[in-house]
């Protein structure tokens, strides 16, 4: 049976199982997905998904049924993330500072694998980079950067769907932009000034 | 307007308004530096919106359905065969309205006693006026069906 949110949503408010079922199995990989890019964790993101499954379900009947879904559980994964992130951080940890000012891509590197930066430089990919500096970044950071580009939010729909400031969006996308070009820059050999 | 990449960022975003939008495209054709800048965050940009194949662990269905099964709230509608709280009520009453409702004159009780100039208890009251009502139901629907 293929069923639009809308009708989907509907039928789950009936109580019925199946359509339960349907509206999950719909979004199951969108929720892993960007749980884990939140979190970077496999195990951290299948734990988040149950907690977004079990909200959704809860959730459902204080939902408009004239909006349209995918908004409301963006927003829904989002908060899951956030209050996660805030639980498992220590206070001496911020979650909008970076842990150290080298943010190079040897000290990338070598954060993200145990082996020799040197050696790994000489044959490293742009992609693997960036992930590996993408997990570096700032939890809050990493988020704001994932709804930008990934999800394609305004500076606007961010700061709506975390409960930043507007401000607060926009210093987070540059400052973290500005370190993962440092990367690139490395990468590319990439003459500055 | 100066160099600035915050302000190019922006306008990557599409962040900018249309004025803002003008200086900058005036600018980045004067000014070979930032032009250089841009292509390069243009570099960042596409390797940040390329979709990235997260393997979706086999978990996932395990814990959708346990998901459902601890949360999902019962059915709103009652399944056949199990009667809810007002089936059953409706059941147990029917003999009692039904064999009130046919008593000879029970809808005009109540006006019999008014035009009497007497008063009647208040639980009495309330009864009458319910095979009352339940009389004069079952009038208008059986001369809706004898039309037919």
């Amino acid at each position: 049976m293929d069923a639009d949110d809308r009708q989907l949503v509907l039928m789950c408010r009936e109580g019925r199982e199946e359509a339960y079922r349907q509206l999950l199995f719909r979004y199951e990989g969108y929720i892993y997905s960007l749980c884990y890019r939140l979190t970077g964790q496999r195990e951290d993101a299948l734990e988040l998904s149950q907690e977004v499954f079990l909200k959704v379900v809860t959730g459902l009947p204080g939902f408009q049924v004239n909006r349209p879904f995918k908004p409301w559980l963006r927003r829904v994964v989002v908060n899951v993330c956030l209050n996660y992130l805030r639980r498992r951080t220590p206070e001496t940890l911020p979650l909008d500072q970076p842990a150290g000012e080298n943010f190079s891509l040897a000290d990338t590197l070598a954060a993200g694998r145990g082996d020799d930066p040197q050696v790994r430089l000489e044959w490293v990919e742009t992609r693997e980079a960036l992930r590996a500096a993408l997990e570096r970044l700032p939890p809050l950071w990493r988020l704001v950067l994932a709804l930008r580009h990934q999800e394609e939010l305004s500076y606007q729909e961010i700061a709506a769907a975390t409960g930043l400031p507007l401000g607060t969006v926009k210093t987070y996308l540059f400052r973290a932009r500005n370190l993962l070009r440092r990367v690139f820059s490395e990468i590319y050999g990439w003459e500055e000034g | 307007m100066r160099c600035e990449s915050e302000l190019l960022q922006a306008f990557l975003d599409g962040e900018l308004a249309e004025q803002k939008i003008r200086e900058v495209k005036e600018h980045l054709a004067a000014c070979r530096a930032c032009r250089r800048e841009l292509s390069r965050l243009k570099l960042l940009w596409l390797e940040l919106a390329r979709p990235e194949a997260i393997p979706l662990p086999p978990e996932l269905p395990y814990l959708r359905q346990q998901a459902i099964a601890a949360a999902r709230p019962a059915p709103r509608r009652p399944e056949k065969g199990r009667p809810g709280f007002w089936d059953i009520q409706k059941l147990a009453w029917r003999p009692l309205s039904l064999t009130t409702a046919y008593l000879p004159g029970s809808g005009e009780v109540k006006e019999l006693v008014k035009a009497a100039g007497r008063k009647l208890p208040g639980l009495l009251l309330g009864s009458l006026t319910l095979t009352g009502r339940l009389w004069r139901l079952r009038r208008a629907g059986g001369k809706g069906r004898g039309r037919r």
